[in-house]
């Protein structure tokens, strides 16, 4: 929404919004209640979902072949699977793809290259999280920006 | 807001984040209030242009010393704005986010993106290559391209390190064959680097079998 609401004032620079600048915003209003509370539903469950993908995580084959079950560094792995979940909410609740990809995926994805964790899982796992710990019908609404990452970071597709 | 939430930290240097613009005032300045400028690629080609034409063979030394001073203060500010972010010392940063951090810091201030080889690193060496870089003016001052061309980004790069590392470093530009879409860079002690722009640079760009001889 904050893309589309910055190509919107782009775009009525001097002038007015367009007609398909406004159906856009409307439409990405409408489901705005839909997305506040799956969004304060994440924000509620934020432990259990977190302690359900990393309990996935510690029984991951994956995880046991790298050799990466040392506490601190599980502990990292935890942080980093809290950060993705508040960020993808956040993506989430403003319907904004480029907004995440700026603030977090393209950085992130950096960090992991250069740690040398191409086949990390750990957004798979929190993606997996929500959708036991939440009603489906407000999983689904975050299932298009755990595809992003997944595209973006090479990590498996998600069914 | 679950007040129990606490914030993780995530790119100190994300562009939306880190600069603020201020139309009211005429200000922009970084997420702490430090004051930024909007440089056009063009002053900086002035700048070392018009020290060419007054100085001549001189312009490299003042060039590389005022990237050094550059550097330094740039340096400085990044370790600030990095350890108020993350609320923590640099040293308890995990060392590969601190490079991404670099890259991002890089990156937002429009300087191109840097990647530190570490390969040489037990023989006193750093090779940092610069892809799109910001700060490159070796096409403004010299038609025909030498080490010295480059010396106002190996300057910065010199500052930099030394404001990393607390130690005196020198940098001088090892390839420029790809510039300024690539440029590589060497870093390291003051004797080291002056021994290799003497030995090799004074003759032509560093290949990949002298810089691995080195």
């Amino acid at each position: 929404m904050i893309t589309l609401l910055e190509t919107l004032v782009d775009g009525a620079d001097g002038a007015y919004a367009s007609k398909q600048d406004l159906r856009n915003l409307e439409h990405a209003m409408s489901s705005w209640s839909e997305r506040k509370a799956a969004y304060l539903a994440v924000e509620a469950n934020e432990k259990s979902i977190i302690d359900r993908a990393r309990r996935s995580m510690e029984n991951d084959k994956l995880f046991h072949e790298n050799n990466r079950l040392n506490p601190a560094m599980l502990e990292c792995c935890c942080r980093d699977m809290t950060l993705t979940l508040r960020s993808y909410a956040l993506g989430m609740l403003l319907q904004d793809e480029e907004m995440l990809k700026d603030r977090f995926i393209y950085w992130h994805k950096n960090i992991l290259q250069s740690m040398d964790l191409a086949k990390y899982q750990g957004s798979k796992f929190v993606y997996d999280s929500i959708c036991i710990e939440l009603p489906r019908e407000q999983s689904k609404l975050f299932k298009p920006y755990f595809k992003i990452d997944s595209e973006i970071t090479a990590s498996p597709e998600l069914n | 807001m679950n007040e129990s939430a606490i914030p993780i930290p995530t790119n100190c240097f994300s562009p939306k984040g880190y600069v603020k613009s201020h139309p009211a005032s005429g200000l922009l300045a970084t997420r702490y209030g430090d004051r930024l400028i909007a440089v056009p690629e063009v002053l900086l080609r002035s700048i070392a242009k018009t020290l060419r034409v007054e100085t001549g063979e001189a312009s490299y030394l003042a060039l590389y010393t005022f990237g050094d001073n550059w550097g330094k203060n740039f340096g400085n500010r990044m370790i600030q704005d990095t350890i108020k972010y993350y609320r923590q010392p640099i040293l308890e940063t995990l060392a590969n986010e601190f490079l991404v951090n670099i890259q991002a810091a890089w990156a937002v201030h429009g300087l191109g993106k840097p990647s530190i080889d570490f390969s040489l690193a037990e023989r006193g060496l750093l090779v940092v290559t610069i892809v799109n870089s910001g700060i490159d003016n070796g096409k403004t001052i010299d038609d025909i391209f030498s080490y010295r061309s480059f010396s106002l980004e190996a300057g910065f790069l010199a500052g930099w390190f030394s404001t990393l590392t607390g130690n005196k470093l020198r940098a001088c530009a090892s390839n420029w064959l790809n510039a300024p879409a690539s440029m590589q860079f060497v870093v390291g002690s003051i004797s080291h680097i002056e021994s290799i722009e003497r030995s090799h640079l004074q003759v032509g760009m560093l290949t990949p079998e002298i810089l691995n001889s080195l």
